[in-house]
């Protein structure tokens, strides 16, 4: 049977980038030595050690498999978030997991794909598109939509240039405002305005909703407008799972564990869900 | 119970049974008095200082297998900054004498979340394997608060779960022995006991029955709300009107034997080294599902309420567990200052007024 092990693993932080002035991505190398394989969507718990655990989805490809990548914002409030951010390239981080059951992208062969996220939500789908592109010719058309409150608020903003010319993916991305003085040129607008010119074969669509809670009545609708069904629309939820092995009750909605039985769930399924 | 021995020992021979006890390796934990004449189960040397003439200990002797805060390991950073982890140290053997059934219901549940149900606590497994549980079923309902007869597996007297069971009846115990471990207590005890006669085990059973109907009322009202919660039919007000007596103290899930919910937190020895423990967490507690946004998805006590009763009685979560996560052992009405533990909680849900029609 499978044990709870409590302990983390050991990782050096490689990398650490400023995705923005309140984000930034850590690159964690194992140094163990073994191989860190996960399905996108999964999650990891990574600790500071003096400080604390926090759970952050993976946000580098499964390709990959002696380091990891995740992407954390600080908030004021987030203990663990603010200590990563004291961290330097150099130091050492602890990581338990993989965690949670990730999205069945094997079922999603065959499928047009449609990835939709808002802010920060983007880290918890970056694996899934990676993995995509990756194999890209067992998928149908893939689309992929992202918004941000303000163009300095997007993250990965380099790759998110790649994906804009590149073939293989048909990328949009939008912002609620543009700041002051931005170059920006592109959409202006919630991330539900991008739908509309959208050709999207509703039956053959399988999509891949994450991102602020208030945005999800809004592209719920927007899909099933298109005609994409309640069972096909994937979210990922956040709760704060402290131990992420379905023990410490913390994640809990209705019956279910976001930790254990998600994060990945479909619509028909969290509309089964009881209590908040 | 296919395998369970029984046999009868005579009420003057328990003292001399409970002394041999001290006669193994294990450590033994007794109910046995405090400065202020309350019951705890505790760590004993000598059969003297238990006590069996008592109502429920306030607190479950399942603090043995879950304690409110253990290691889960200790660091120590190289000069590198890498970590150095030491897993924490291994538990004690140990013989809990005298728990109750409710307790041993609970301690069933416990087995079924933590060891069960993957992935394998394994911390609290090596204590449950370390631990002989010696239950002592009642005679009649233990307080006024009790009410064991609630859900199924639940009652005076258990039905499994212990190792070795003593139900007194008369003047004399009836003894069971289920398990491996009780083996290793019926040796100590072979020449103490005698054959257990079919009246004796029918007398345990007729007394247990009138210590169930005693508490029929409780029992199907604790029904009635199961129904309800479960079928997602209470009116919402219903859960406005218990969350404004709750005072999101957390004394109810404190105290209650099947409450798991743990918070973990890290405490530096130095800027070096330090430990990871969990501890004792509450759902009825504001701060609980708190994320780092600031967010707090169950802001209220009625949410929080709701969420206790539906957790622990709804039918999604029976089917996980195989069974309610209440054990009646009426701890949350003592302790609760709103006066709103679990029975009452059941009366006011299945009130026709807290019903939610459509």
């Amino acid at each position: 049977m499978e044990q709870v092990d409590y302990i983390p693993q050991p990782a050096i932080i490689d990398e650490i980038r400023a995705e923005t002035p309140t984000e930034k991505s850590f690159t964690l190398r194992f140094t163990d030595g073994k191989e860190f394989n996960f399905r996108p969507g999964q999650f990891v718990e990574v600790s500071v050690l003096g400080a604390g655990e926090a759970p952050f989805c993976i946000a580098s490809s499964p390709a990959q498999t002696d380091a990891i990548q995740i992407t954390v914002r600080r908030y004021p409030q987030g203990t663990v978030s603010a200590a990563l951010h004291e961290l330097e390239e150099g130091d050492y981080a602890g990581v338990r997991g993989p965690l949670g059951n990730g999205f069945p992208l094997e079922e999603f062969k065959g499928r047009d794909i449609l990835v939709v996220a808002g802010g920060i939500g983007l880290p918890a789908v970056r694996a899934t598109i990676l993995y995509i592109l990756d194999h890209r010719s067992e998928y149908g058309n893939f689309i992929f939509l992202y918004g941000a409150r303000t163009p300095a608020d997007r993250v990965y903003t380099d790759e998110l240039e790649i994906w804009e010319g590149s073939p293989q993916i048909e990328c949009m991305q939008t912002v609620d405002v543009k700041d002051e003085g931005s170059s920006w040129d592109g959409h202006v607008g919630l991330i539900t305005t991008l739908f509309e010119p959208l050709e999207i074969d509703g039956p053959q669509t399988t999509a891949i909703i994450v991102g602020p809670a208030v945005m999800y009545p809004f592209v719920v609708a927007e899909c099933r407008q298109k005609g994409v069904a309640d069972e096909n629309l994937y979210f990922s939820l956040e709760r704060h799972m402290k131990c992420g092995v379905g023990k410490c009750g913390h994640c809990t909605i209705g019956d279910k564990y976001v930790c254990l039985d998600g994060p990945v769930f479909t619509y028909a399924q969290m509309q089964q869900m009881q209590g908040e | 119970m296919n395998n369970t021995q029984r046999y009868a020992l005579p009420d003057e021979r328990l003292p001399e049974a409970v002394r041999r006890l001290f006669d193994l390796p294990e450590q033994i934990i007794a109910p046995a008095g405090a400065p202020r004449g309350d019951i705890f189960y505790q760590p004993v040397d000598s059969a003297d200082e238990i006590q069996l003439d008592f109502g429920i200990a306030l607190v479950s002797p399942v603090q043995y297998l879950l304690p409110a805060a253990e290691v889960l390991f200790e660091y120590r950073q190289n000069g590198d900054g890498s970590p150095q982890f030491s897993a924490p140290a291994t538990p004690p053997e140990r013989i809990i004498f005298g728990i109750r059934p409710c307790d041993i219901a609970a301690i069933q549940y416990l087995d079924q979340f933590y060891m069960e149900r993957e992935p394998v606590d394994t911390l609290y497994a090596a204590r449950r394997e370390a631990t002989t549980l010696i239950a002592l079923a009642c005679a009649e309902p233990a307080a006024d608060t009790c009410f064991c007869s609630c859900c199924e597996g639940g009652g005076p007297v258990a039905e499994g779960g212990f190792d070795v069971q003593l139900s007194p009846v008369g003047d004399r115990y009836l003894v069971e022995v289920a398990t491996e471990k009780g083996q290793q207590i019926l040796q100590q005890w072979q020449d103490l006991l005698e054959p257990a006669s079919e009246e004796l085990v029918a007398a345990r059973d007729a007394q247990m029955r009138r210590a169930i109907e005693e508490q029929l009322q409780t029992v199907s009202n604790l029904a009635a709300a199961i129904r309800r919660i479960s079928a997602d039919r209470v009116n919402p007000e219903t859960w406005e009107t218990i969350g404004h007596d709750c005072y999101s103290c957390g004394g109810c899930s404190y105290l209650c034997p099947v409450c798991t919910c743990y918070d973990v937190v890290d405490i530096k020895y130095d800027d070096n080294s330090g430990t990871r423990i969990r501890r004792v967490d509450s759902c009825r507690l504001a701060g609980f599902t708190r994320e780092a946004t600031g967010h707090i998805p169950r802001p209220t006590p009625a949410s929080r309420a709701r969420w206790y009763a539906y957790h622990k009685l709804s039918y999604d979560y029976h089917q996980e567990r195989d069974r309610y996560g209440c054990v009646g052992c009426g701890r949350c009405i003592i302790t609760c200052l709103g006066e709103i533990g679990m029975p009452r909680v059941c009366e006011l849900v299945r009130q026709p007024e807290a019903e939610k029609i459509g």
